[in-house]
């Protein structure tokens, strides 16, 4: 189970479907061509009702699957990224290299069903490691990008200073807003991913809350 | 008590529109391009020779394999009395236990209702419009948000939800402040951090919240500390002894370089002197539970001693530590690497109850004060935040964020069972003590 956009809970295949509605539409299979991959093209359409299976066939690697799993994820990733590094084009930099750690590390996933948040946190951890090597690039002006003042009433917060304010935070500090608001992943997850405790990532998100709540002026 | 925090939803909101961008990428073409890059990983785990057709019988030897060590590790466990044959479980009307208040709807939205049932799981009925029930302790009182997140009210209200009160002061627009319900239904305890101070950017500096006392009875509020008594800025876990006569919180500093000291403070009710109980490495002090008996305090924390953990280093290793409440015969009595939110300590004084989290799903343990433990089955879950004692210690009741109360017996005679589902809501648990 995965978390949706408004922060709740859905069947993975559900965030599926409404990931794909994000990305170009186009049919999973349908960009494949015969002759390159281990599997037929029916097997794996009929597979994608079990993401679990799709994370099986991609770990014995089968390009397909893996293709698969980029599909479905790589939105989350780069979003992820982005919150981590403030500039597109180094989070997806950051996502295509967390893709070739994942496709290494895929036979160490203990857990199939949880494959959204584990390649979540590498493409964090990805970002957060770019970021440190290439400071200069990720610490662009938010200003430069974002265009005019955005600010929605429901959440009265302004995109310009919520960049600002994502900038003023330690990589390491937005891996973890990018986690937990971004990707949804609860502190247990996060804690998992990157060691420590779920208490601890809790008390520590408390602190940066209290960060971002001052800076964006939410007292 | 657990609270949302309203701006955790803006926040929200707003990240989604700062990511809200396409993100499009020909996935055939990068899976082939790192494929091919690296054709020589070993594979591990789910391995093809395990599930090739022309090799039968290394599937038919690990599926027998499985069996015999499912049958053996079952008979062992059973026989060490670590868990016993599965019974149907359900909790009862016995004795203290009264009502159990929980939330249905979005715990996000201004529209959740505050629910309850019997102790058995049935004559379920919505009390009012509202949020985060909370019993006092002696059962008299019940305390409920409304409007939250965007416009919040806290009230007070009989147990059956009549006779509704506005407390002052703890609500508004950015939330409710964190506030504690005296366990006799009389007053509430609460962190005033309408005013923080401190420089932006840092907890450095802040200025620790001054706690004050709200009387229900409309008498003026009172002002239990000033703030600047306590050294430790970041104030959070306001937790009033079953006595009455104290209010035990956490306090965390940051030392600079990923370093922070955590601190457990008790502060008498009748005097306002604070005095700091314990100091510990890390930020991990964020679960702290009064004995029954008022004279202990347990809590999580990092060992004395233990390097200051950060995010990115090295797991850490949680212990769950007991003092005395005067900051004597501090012992750290177990590991609970896997320990996921509070602390319960049972209605007897000798148990420490929590929720553990593992790769199967979620279970309860329970913790003797000399350091032993047992765990529940586990139950297939996201996330679970709240254990909660009947008052009767008989049954530990909790809630995940998948939207299900389960119930199970305290000795663990048999598996957790389902109390109500479809709630749409977690962390919003409570359950009335009753003189019968």
């Amino acid at each position: 189970m995965i978390r949706s956009v408004d922060g709740k809970r859905q069947p993975m295949q559900a965030m599926w479907i409404s990931d794909r509605r994000l990305g170009p539409a186009r049919s999973k299979v349908g960009q494949i061509g015969p002759g390159r991959h281990l599997r037929d093209m029916t097997d794996l359409a009929a597979d994608v009702q079990n993401p679990a299976s799709i994370v099986r066939l991609a770990v014995v690697g089968d390009e397909t699957a893996f293709a698969a799993l980029i599909d479905a994820h790589n939105g989350a990733m780069t979003r992820v990224a982005y919150v981590v590094t403030g500039d597109w084009d180094v989070a997806r930099e950051a996502t295509q290299s967390a893709w070739t750690v994942a496709w290494k590390r895929l036979p160490t996933l203990r857990d199939p069903d949880r494959v959204e948040p584990w390649l979540v946190a590498i493409a964090a951890n990805e970002a957060r490691q770019m970021t440190r090597r290439e400071r200069r690039r990720t610490v662009r002006e938010i200003a430069a990008t974002a265009g005019a003042r955005d600010v929605d009433p429901s959440d009265n917060i302004d995109l310009l200073d919520l960049g600002r304010a994502l900038r003023n935070l330690k990589p390491e500090d937005r891996v973890l807003i990018a986690l937990r608001y971004v990707a949804g992943l609860d502190s247990g997850e996060i804690a998992l991913a990157f060691g420590g405790s779920a208490s601890g990532v809790r008390s520590r998100l408390a602190r940066i809350l209290d960060r971002l709540r001052e800076e964006l002026g939410h007292d | 008590m657990t609270e949302p925090d309203p701006f955790e939803a803006r926040l929200r909101s707003a990240l989604l529109r700062y990511t809200n961008e396409p993100v499009a990428v020909d996935s055939a073409a990068l899976a082939h391009l790192i494929a091919a890059a690296s054709r020589s990983r070993p594979s591990r785990g789910f391995d093809r020779g395990l599930v090739h057709v022309g090799r039968p019988w290394r599937l038919a030897f690990l599926l027998i394999l499985a069996l015999v060590i499912s049958l053996l590790g079952g008979l062992a466990l059973v026989g060490s009395g670590l868990v016993g044959p599965s019974l149907p479980v359900v909790p009862h009307a016995l004795g203290s236990n009264g009502l159990i208040a929980f939330c249905r709807g979005r715990s996000d939205a201004p529209d959740t209702r505050v629910h309850v049932m019997g102790p058995d799981g049935s004559g379920e009925r919505e009390l009012v419009t509202g949020a985060f029930p909370e019993f006092s302790a002696d059962g008299s009182v019940l305390t409920y948000l409304t409007g939250w997140p965007h416009d919040t009210t806290v009230f007070v209200a009989d147990p059956d939800g009549s006779n509704p009160r506005l407390v002052p002061d703890l609500g508004g627009d950015a939330g409710p402040q964190e506030h504690a319900l005296s366990p006799d239904g009389t007053m509430m305890a609460w962190l005033d951090r309408r005013h923080p101070g401190g420089r932006a950017g840092s907890i450095r500096g802040f200025r620790h919240p001054p706690i004050r006392i709200t009387p229900l009875d409309g008498s003026p509020v009172r002002r239990l500390t000033t703030g600047s008594e306590i050294p430790d800025p970041y104030a959070t876990g306001l937790t009033w002894a079953p006595d009455g006569r104290s209010i035990a919180f956490g306090g965390l500093t940051d030392l600079g370089d990923g370093a922070y000291r955590s601190s457990i403070f008790v502060v008498d009710v009748a005097s306002g002197d604070v005095r700091r109980v314990s100091a510990r490495p890390g930020p991990e002090v964020v679960a702290i539970a009064w004995s029954p008996d008022s004279r202990r305090l347990a809590f999580t924390a990092l060992p004395v001693g233990a390097a200051p953990s950060t995010l990115f280093a090295a797991a850490s290793v949680t212990d769950i530590v007991v003092i005395r409440a005067d900051g004597t015969e501090e012992r750290d009595v177990a590991e609970a690497p896997d320990i996921q939110g509070d602390l319960a300590w049972s209605p007897d004084g000798e148990r420490i109850a929590f929720l553990a989290s593992g790769a199967s799903g979620f279970r309860i343990r329970i913790l003797t004060l000399g350091g032993a433990t047992r765990g529940s089955e586990a139950v297939t879950g996201p996330e679970a935040e709240k254990a909660i004692w009947s008052p009767d210690g008989s049954m530990i009741l909790f809630d995940t964020s998948g939207g299900t109360i389960f119930a199970v017996d305290s000795g663990f005679r048999g598996p957790p069972v389902k109390l109500a589902g479809a709630l749409d809501s977690n962390s919003c648990l409570s359950w009335q003590r009753v003189e019968r």
